[in-house]
């Protein structure tokens, strides 16, 4: 039986699109801005196995955008919050990783699908170099400030995000000034992608990239050609 | 010729506008740092020093040519021609 959380979306993807997310697994690379809202978004929508990776710990700074923290949380691994905080909302499997993306990292073998939302592009990078070396998609995000962009990393079928993005500045610590408004929207976009991605559905951004601009309201697509 | 520039985030609020083209008589081909004077001239907004420094793209800046990003598709001085769309992106980093 369905379970009543989806009752409302059910009508949006069906039977079938509750199944594949069900059955479907999906490693979020990051706990911070982006990763907590992707991570609420994709247990609310019905991903069945998730796993997540992050070192941090929860500081008050990341109060004013990480969603799933509260005051009473600060000091606490913030892979231990997530699946407390998640495992609130619905059974899911919730698997935590305390680790920095390196170059040993094993992308495990089931995962389906890769949600980068590390906070520099050392990581982000790399990443997706070990995401393709599997053959598994990634969705990509990056903030700064009321900024961002978003865009979809398809093995065979885009370029890599090194290759797109060559020229970003690959400093290994995060810390920019980032506001809620910013990592909520591109997150709710970067979930998207993904669960479009899982059921088959839509239009996913595959060469191109999506910029947004929250204090202007401004969205854009830069066309990105592939050869 | 006409060269088309494309700026985003910062660069479109500094320049005032996402898009502006360039036309160059007399002229089949045009360097992004002369392009960018042009643009200058045209708008009276400098955004040449947040994208050049020291005759180079500096960290942190994206440029695409026709969507093929430069450092990736292209090695040496680029020059633009005709037709050619200019996009250049400052990609946010943060998590």
């Amino acid at each position: 039986m369905m379970e009543e959380i989806f009752a409302r979306h059910l009508p949006l993807i069906g039977k079938d699109g509750i199944r594949r997310l069900l059955n479907s697994k999906v490693l979020v690379a990051g706990a911070g801005g982006l990763g907590t809202v992707v991570l609420q978004i994709l247990v609310r929508t019905g991903v069945g196995k998730i796993y997540i990776v992050d070192h941090g710990i929860v500081d008050e700074p990341d109060l004013n955008r990480q969603i799933l923290y509260n005051r009473g949380d600060i000091g606490e691994a913030k892979v231990d919050v997530v699946i407390r905080e998640l495992n609130k909302i619905r059974d899911v499997d919730l698997i935590g990783i305390k680790c920095t993306i390196d170059e040993n990292f094993e992308i495990p073998e089931d995962v389906d699908i890769v949600v980068d939302c590390l906070d520099n592009f050392y990581g982000k990078f790399l990443l997706n170099d070990l995401a393709l070396k599997k053959d598994k998609p990634l969705v990509h995000a990056g903030i700064s400030g009321f900024y961002g962009q978003v865009t979809t990393i398809i093995p065979k079928e885009t370029l890599s995000l090194r290759d797109m993005l060559r020229g970003a500045l690959i400093e290994k610590r995060g810390g920019l000034p980032v506001i809620a408004a910013s990592s909520f929207s591109l997150g709710t976009i970067e979930a998207s992608e993904t669960i479009k991605y899982l059921i088959g559905k839509g239009t996913l951004l595959k060469n191109r990239i999506l910029v947004v601009d929250v204090l202007h309201n401004d969205f854009q697509i830069i066309e990105i050609a592939s050869s | 010729m006409k060269v088309t520039l494309r700026v985003y985030t910062y660069l479109k609020a500094e320049l005032g506008k996402g898009e502006i083209c360039i036309e160059i008589p007399d002229s089949d081909s045009i360097s992004l740092g002369r392009l960018l004077e042009e643009v200058q001239k045209s708008t009276g907004k400098d955004i040449k020093e947040k994208i050049i420094k020291d005759n180079k793209i500096r960290d942190g800046i994206i440029l695409m040519l026709n969507g093929k990003n430069l450092l990736t598709f292209e090695s040496g001085e680029v020059l633009f021609h005709d037709g050619d769309v200019v996009s250049v992106l400052p990609p946010g980093s943060g998590g």
